[in-house]
């Protein structure tokens, strides 16, 4: 039945469709050209038939955030995806989770239109193998590495094979030699007409969407039943469970959860991306009253609703809110594995203590009815004012401190300046911006010009600085340099599990990106070839920036955690060099007398008492005037005495803050020296 | 075997000897009850001939003040009661026959102890000050708060059945001495002005500062959000919320707190205490209803030592497990507003966003002290009453101390103790020391001296058993007043007019008119109904779990605020017993189930029968005081009838007896009241808890934390919970069916409600034990009240104007 509607779906026109199909109030793919698509809302599943059907290669899965990307075979264009909570992946015909279908496979992506309108939420996936009926193997043409194949849509098709593509037959991958013509076959597409795989013979279709099937109940087992709150009376909460109706009733069949009586299970508080936060100390035992079944059913929605009362109400109770349910006492509850786990992440090593709504002005994150942060002068200003674009670094102008980059997709061109406070990040360390080699995609912290063009960079870091913050590296799944592409996964940093023992998390995520002659790679101290890559590589790479079709072509890869060590422990000394002689970067807050009170600038304060080395206790200071840029005006340098910290020395949170500020003292300041001042300051050896 | 099953109850027999309905006829006589008792069962082996185990009742002494004899007697009466005795192939005595026995004695051994407690034979009487009276004095002395319950305080008094000033109960440990000495020092440092004038400071707790991590707070003061951050307060938190307050100067202070508090619909405020554990007192404990966005600043003054406190700020209403994660508050994520908390928080409010749990949303505390209204304070003014002109000698310094330890020992200063305390300042002034500070040493002596610490009547030289005027004065006042005399009373007594009947009814009436009489509204009715007691079996939490700290005060608050409105509006003390109305606030009135009633103030409600409420005996603090942390207690409930409304208390359980066995959990559900009668089907038990336990099985309906009820409920056991029986037979016969029909037969006896009533207000007055002589005085007492009804303010004043009230 999923299939037919599928198929039925499968039909993407670009001109809207004439029919009319009255008992629609939405256009379809089908028919209702005339009224506007069906828009999510929230706590409502989509009704079957209202999404657009769209046919994309699988390239970047980042399966906790539930989101990735795709390119569409129609017009290679590439779409960033979401899904929502309900949001289901079938694989192999059966209920699947995202990390579970291979990058590089071709799918049918049931989309609906985001704010802006575009079709880039996915409330289903589906392959090949679930959507179409078995074909049979017409012809095998092994040297010219095509086979035919009839029974499909359109049918008496040729597809190709190449090195890459596997065969299976039961539980075994076979060589193409062991194909017979007249086999049964279900193949899952990499591109137009590409073989990524081939399942040979009914009882193997059987076997393998078997297999699937038990993957997926482990999952869900593991992480509990995802569901939303329909409504809450009391503390009893009515909640509908997701995923695919026959696939929930045959688990809870299977699992021997009867809805005939009442039972315990344990509700956990999770989030739109199904993440849990703390599932062994949150857990909530609920007693389930009642258990109906759902009469409309919607894309995503199991079919099933309970009326479930916990112990005890928790913030995460809400309408509209999503909960997993442990459904059976022998499910075992843990956490997610780190990193997937929200509570690794408000409790962690660097949690983020405020909600962004709070901000008196717009970011990022909402407020969108609010204007955006004006950075005021004298003032620092405050992290997550700023509005990130990113871009590809096209040009430095001769002050080393503005250019031009190119915006990502739009292809808009910006051309920036940097306030005396802003700092660039490369290769994870605090360096110039002529050292970010252009072409080279960075992150821009921009706020606002007198004009409210974003074109002041508080902050510039490339991906290396992004990816190394966050402790991530890439690992290379697969190297495909004929197809001048690699496969990768996004892998966390070793961390310590409850026995106190090393241990790697599961991947974060899966990509494909794009490698050509200019692409270097960097192995220790030298530069090595492309030839040099290798499957489980360590990588960090930086990028050129994205356009509608491409993803960006790796500009240099740094295979290995020591080679990612020495690039940033190289960056850093030649920032060390060019601080050694023309001083830190810093201005003056306020005067008192001949006491001045100064800020010293950078971009990282994690790294700043290193390179600062220890303040200059009892010793002086010489300062020198600078202009906006940084550069040192003529005249002679003036020597202070440092007096210490000032009492709100202990500076955090804002852009360019190293948090560190120096109270100094000199014989007679000159009239020169001014609050907002930039100076460049040396401590006297 | 038998004896030790016999009576299993705590109760053992009755020793009464008003003769009341509820105890039964006539007193017990040795002549005539027990005298013929001992020759019939006892003296065969007791006696001359055989003085087994070297006892001979037949010879046995009478002079119960003899502790050997009483102790002698007091092994007889367990002995009988327990079954031990007459052995068992002897003839057996009735049970009648063994209770009469047991009442004589038990009478005698208390009345015993009456004796020693009235401590009648010294010429001169002792009676130290309570705590709570030497705080009062301190305050009307010097105007200076003396925080007495504080650790550093003084020691707690002990009570004799319930009353806390009893002069022999009262002793004086060196702990005390200490004590006094460092009280002393402290609130002269307070009321003098000897020094620099402290400088008042303002400290403010943030709830940032309460909450947020060091770290997180610098980044939230740069993003310009540290004033949004509020702290939100759970219910139950216990101990969550605590920081150090720095004192370095001890004093008054005002306290402001800006908060909201959100009230769920129909449920109970968010309740702010601030507790300073170190000294184990609460500065501020009050409902707070507030809107998250109209948040409201308290304030309030405590008075702090010097010191660093331990402040707890606490949502003290009943909540969940404060120790789980979703109840304890995070230093790294901050609160802001309640549509912000994290997920797996305990969920405060609905999803139409009201409150679902009483959540107190801080925003600052604010500490600014010491509050120094005029310097030098007015104590100051008074005691150097010649101001900055007068001369700084000896005669003047005389004058000071003789002016001062006159009001202080409540009688003019003798002329030797004036000479030590003047050689104490000119000691001090050799030793280089300033006027003020000199005279002060003086000043210090006469705190700690013993004319001010104790109330002293008599003399060793001039024996009297009357009191003089200035002894009247400091009676009346620490009577009524619970503190010295003001200067009127003081004023009367040197003028020698005090005794003089009409001006001592006008200053009875003149100080029952006085907001001082506040003291003895709440102090006399703690201690006559034993309200100490209540809490003091703290109910289990699981099977009571709405109980807590302020249900708690509430249920004393009703007891005493009853009290006080029977002497306010001068009611006929029979309402004790039973009444159409009752003092409630919200919270009792929402454990009554009586609608209608909000706030915390305790205000009169009329009642009807339906709410099962009226007198003292249907309260919930003498119900809850009778019962132990998981159910109530029949047998203890009707000995607190006994002892608290006809002052005639029960002899003490005999020895070893078994306690009752609880219901097995296989069993069916048997009520409380079922198994005492299994116990009271004993022939030995019976006698003693006819009496008794009918009077609290008729409060059965009324659980152990005092909330009305039909049926029992029985945790253990099979089958349904047992339905209530509260009816019962007195021992003269007249029946009733529940505790409404108890009450009313009570206020037909309450003549001799009245009779003992008269004993417990004279023993809180003459802070000693009622003996055999005084019950003649009593009884006019009792009649003179009867004459206005019973009266409460008319009894009070038929004590003062009573022989027995002038008399030591």
């Amino acid at each position: 039945m999923r299939a037919c509607l599928l198929l039925f779906a499968l039909i993407v026109t670009s001109e809207p469709p004439s029919k009319v199909d009255p008992s629609l109030p939405f256009r379809t793919d089908q028919s209702n050209g005339h009224l506007p698509w069906y828009r999510l809302k929230p706590g409502e599943f989509p009704p079957l038939g209202s999404e657009h059907v769209v046919k994309g290669v699988l390239l970047e899965a980042d399966f906790i955030h539930r989101s990735g990307q795709f390119r569409r075979t129609d017009d290679g264009t590439l779409v960033d995806f979401t899904l929502p909570p309900y949001g289901t992946v079938f694989y192999l015909n059966a209920e699947a989770d995202l990390r579970d279908v291979p990058l590089g496979t071709l799918l049918h992506f049931g989309t609906y239109q985001d704010n802006q309108g575009a079709f880039t939420r996915v409330a289903t996936i589906r392959d090949d193998f679930t959507l179409t009926a078995d074909l049979r193997l017409d012809a095998i043409k092994v040297a010219e590495g095509k086979l035919n194949v009839s029974g499909g849509t359109p049918t008496g098709r040729e597809l190709r094979v190449d090195r890459h593509t596997r065969f299976w037959k039961g539980d075994k991958a076979v060589k193409i030699g062991d194909l017979t013509i007249g086999d049964r076959v279900r193949i899952n597409l990499s591109g137009n007409d590409l073989c990524a795989e081939v399942w040979v013979g009914v009882e193997t279709h059987r076997l393998t969407t078997e297999a699937q099937r038990r993957r997926h109940t482990a999952f869900v087992k593991e992480r509990g039943l995802a569901c939303w709150i329909d409504r809450v009376e009391g503390k009893r909460l009515t909640v509908t469970l997701f995923g695919d109706p026959e696939g929930l009733r045959g688990l809870l069949k299977e699992e021997r959860i009867e809805p005939t009586q009442r039972w315990s299970v344990g509700a956990v508080v999770g989030n739109d991306e199904l993440r849990t936060y703390n599932p062994p100390v949150d857990r909530k035992q609920a007693i389930v009253l009642e258990s109906q079944p759902v009469a409309t059913l919607g894309h995503g929605c199991g079919g099933v609703r309970w009326v479930i009362e916990p112990d005890l109400l928790l913030e995460g109770f809400r309408k509209g809110r999503v909960i997993r349910l442990f459904a059976h006492p022998s499910w075992p509850v843990n956490d997610m594995p780190f990193g997937e786990s929200l509570y690794s992440e408000v409790s962690g090593f660097r949690p983020d203590p405020v909600d962004p709504n709070l901000y008196p002005y717009r970011t990022d994150s909402g407020k969108d009815h609010l204007p955006w942060y004006r950075p005021k002068p004298g003032e620092l200003p405050p992290i997550d004012s700023a509005h990130e674009v990113i871009g590809e670094l096209l040009k430095i102008n001769e002050n080393g401190r503005s250019g031009r980059f190119r915006v990502d997709r739009s292809g808009e061109i910006v051309d920036f300046i940097m306030p005396p406070y802003g700092a660039v990040m490369y290769l994870d360390a605090e360096t110039d911006l002529q050292d970010v080699p252009l072409g080279t995609r960075c992150r821009f912290a921009l706020h606002q010009d007198e004009r409210g063009a974003f074109t002041r960079a508080a902050v510039i870091s490339d991906e290396f600085t992004s990816l190394a913050n966050r402790r991530l590296t890439y690992r290379l799944d697969s190297v495909r340099l004929v197809e001048g592409a690699i496969l990768v996964a996004t892998q966390h940093a070793l961390v310590k599990d409850e026995k106190e023992a090393m241990v790697r998390p599961p991947d974060f995520g899966r990509a494909t990106f794009a490698v050509d002659d200019r692409t270097r790679v960097w192995k220790g101290e030298k530069q090595g070839t492309q030839g040099d890559l290798s499957a489980g590589d360590v990588l960090l790479f930086n990028t050129t920036g994205r356009t509608t079709l491409s993803r960006g072509t790796c500009t240099d890869i740094w295979v290995g955690l020591e080679t990612h060590k020495l690039a940033t422990d190289r960056q850093r000394a030649r920032h060390i060099a060019v601080i050694k002689k023309g001083g830190f970067p810093a201005w003056i807050d306020r005067m008192d007398g001949k006491r001045i009170t100064i800020t010293l600038f950078s971009g990282t304060r994690r790294d700043f008492p290193s390179l600062l080395n220890g303040d200059p206790n009892g010793g002086t200071v010489t300062a020198r005037l600078a202009d906006d840029n940084l550069r040192p005006i003529d005249g002679p340098p003036l020597k202070l005495i440092y007096l210490g910290h000032p009492p709100d020395s202990d500076i955090a949170g804002t852009y360019g803050c190293s948090g560190v500020r120096w109270l100094l003292e000199a014989s007679e300041l000159p009239q020169s020296f001014r609050p907002g001042q930039i100076l460049r300051v040396l401590k006297s050896d | 075997m038998r004896r030790r099953t016999l009576l299993s109850l705590a109760i053992g027999t009755l020793a009464l000897g008003s003769g009341s309905a509820f105890a039964g006829a006539a007193p017990a006589d040795f002549a005539t009850d027990v005298g013929p008792f001992l020759a019939r069962y006892c003296v065969s082996c007791h006696g001359e001939a055989k003085a087994k185990g070297e006892l001979r009742v037949d010879t046995l002494g009478k002079d119960f003040a003899e502790t050997r004899t009483a102790g002698r007697w007091s092994e007889i009466m367990d002995r009988i009661n327990s079954g031990e005795m007459p052995p068992p192939k002897e003839p057996r005595p009735k049970a009648e026959e063994m209770v009469r026995v047991s009442e004589w004695i038990s009478a005698q051994i208390m009345g015993a102890e009456a004796e020693r407690r009235a401590s009648l034979g010294e010429k001169v009487s002792f009676r130290r000050l309570s705590r709570e009276e030497y705080r009062n004095t301190i305050r009307d002395l010097l105007g200076v708060t003396f925080d007495a319950d504080d650790p550093a305080g003084l020691p707690e008094d002990p009570d004799w059945q319930g009353f806390e000033r009893v002069g022999s109960v009262l002793t004086l440990s060196p702990a005390h001495i200490e004590k006094y000495l460092a009280a002393a020092e402290s609130v002269l440092d307070e009321a003098l002005a000897i020094g620099a004038r402290p400088k008042s400071e303002v400290t403010r707790w943030s709830a940032a500062k309460l909450r947020v991590r060091d770290d997180i707070a610098a980044e939230l003061a740069t993003r310009g959000l540290l004033d949004q951050v509020r702290a939100d307060i759970v219910p139950n938190n216990g101990a969550l919320d605590a920081r150090d307050l720095q004192i370095a100067t001890p004093g008054e202070y005002a306290v402001r707190v800006k908060l909201s508090g959100l009230r769920p619909e129909g449920g109970r405020a968010a309740r702010l205490r601030i507790y300073a554990a170190d000294i184990g007192r609460t500065l501020i404990d009050r409902d707070v209803i507030a809107a998250e966005d109209q948040p409201v600043t308290l304030e309030f003054r405590a008075h702090l030592p010097a010191g660093t406190h331990l402040i707890r700020i606490v949502n003290a209403v009943p909540g969940p497990n404060p120790e789980e994660r979703a109840s304890r508050p995070l230093n790294y994520r901050p609160f802001f507003r309640m549509s912000a908390r994290q997920p797996w928080q305990i969920k405060l409010t609905d999803d139409s966003g009201k409150p679902i749990w009483p959540t107190i949303l801080l925003d600052w505390i604010e500490w600014e002290g010491p509050l120094q209204e005029s310097w030098p304070p007015p104590a100051h003014k008074r005691i150097f009453f010649g101001g900055e002109s007068a001369t700084k000698d000896v005669t003047y310094a005389r004058e000071v101390l003789a002016r001062f330890a006159t009001r202080a020992y409540r009688r003019p200063v003798r002329p030797g103790e004036l000479d030590r305390l003047v050689a104490l300042y000119e000691n001090s002034r050799r030793l280089g020391e300033g006027f003020e500070a000199s005279v002060r040493t003086g000043l210090l002596a006469v705190l700690c001296s013993h004319s001010f610490l104790f109330l002293v009547e008599g003399s060793a030289e001039h024996p009297s058993l009357g009191l003089n005027d200035w002894e009247l004065a400091s009676r009346l006042s620490y009577f009524l007043w619970s503190t010295m005399p003001d200067d009127r009373l003081l004023d009367l007594a040197r003028r020698g007019k005090l005794h003089e009947p009409e001006t001592l009814r006008a200053e009875v009436r003149r100080m029952m008119g006085e907001p001082r009489i506040a003291a003895f509204a709440e102090s006399f009715p703690r201690q006559w109904l034993q309200l100490r007691r209540v809490g003091m079996f703290q109910p289990d939490r699981k099977i009571y779990p709405e109980y807590d700290e302020y249900l708690e005060k509430s249920m004393v608050g009703e007891s005493t605020s009853f009290f006080r409105e029977v002497l306010t509006h001068d009611l006929p003390i029979r309402e004790f017993l039973a009444s159409d109305w009752t003092m409630l606030n919200a919270i009792l009135a929402h454990h009554y189930g009586i609608p209608g009633v909000e706030g915390e103030e305790m205000r009169r409600v009329p009642i009807g029968p339906g709410d099962h409420r009226g007198g003292l005996l249907t309260q919930a603090s003498v119900l809850g005081l009778t019962s132990d942390g998981t159910r109530h207690r029949p047998v203890h409930r009707g000995k607190w009838v006994l002892e608290s409304i006809y002052g005639n208390p029960p002899p003490p359980p005999p020895p070893n007896v078994a306690a009752i066995q609880p219901t097995m959990p296989n069993g069916p559900k048997t009520s409380l009241r079922a198994k005492i009668e299994a116990h009271r089907s004993e022939p030995n038990c019976a006698g003693c808890h006819r009496k008794i336990d009918p009077l609290g099985l008729a409060f059965d309906q009324y659980d152990a934390i005092g909330r009305w009820r039909t049926v029992e409920e029985i945790r253990d056991g099979s089958g349904a919970n047992p339905v209530i029986n509260a009816s019962g037979e007195l021992p003269d016969g007249r029946k009733f069916a529940d505790a409404s029909a108890l009450k009313a037969l009570m206020v037909d006896d309450v003549d001799k409600f009245a009779s003992a009533f008269a004993g417990k207000l004279a023993t809180y007055a003459m802070r000693r034990g009622m003996t055999f002589d005084d019950r003649k005085a009593l009884a006019e007492v009792a009649a003179n009240a009867r004459r206005r009804d019973y009266r409460l303010a008319m009894f009070v004043e038929a004590l003062v104007l009573s022989d027995l009230f002038q008399k030591r």
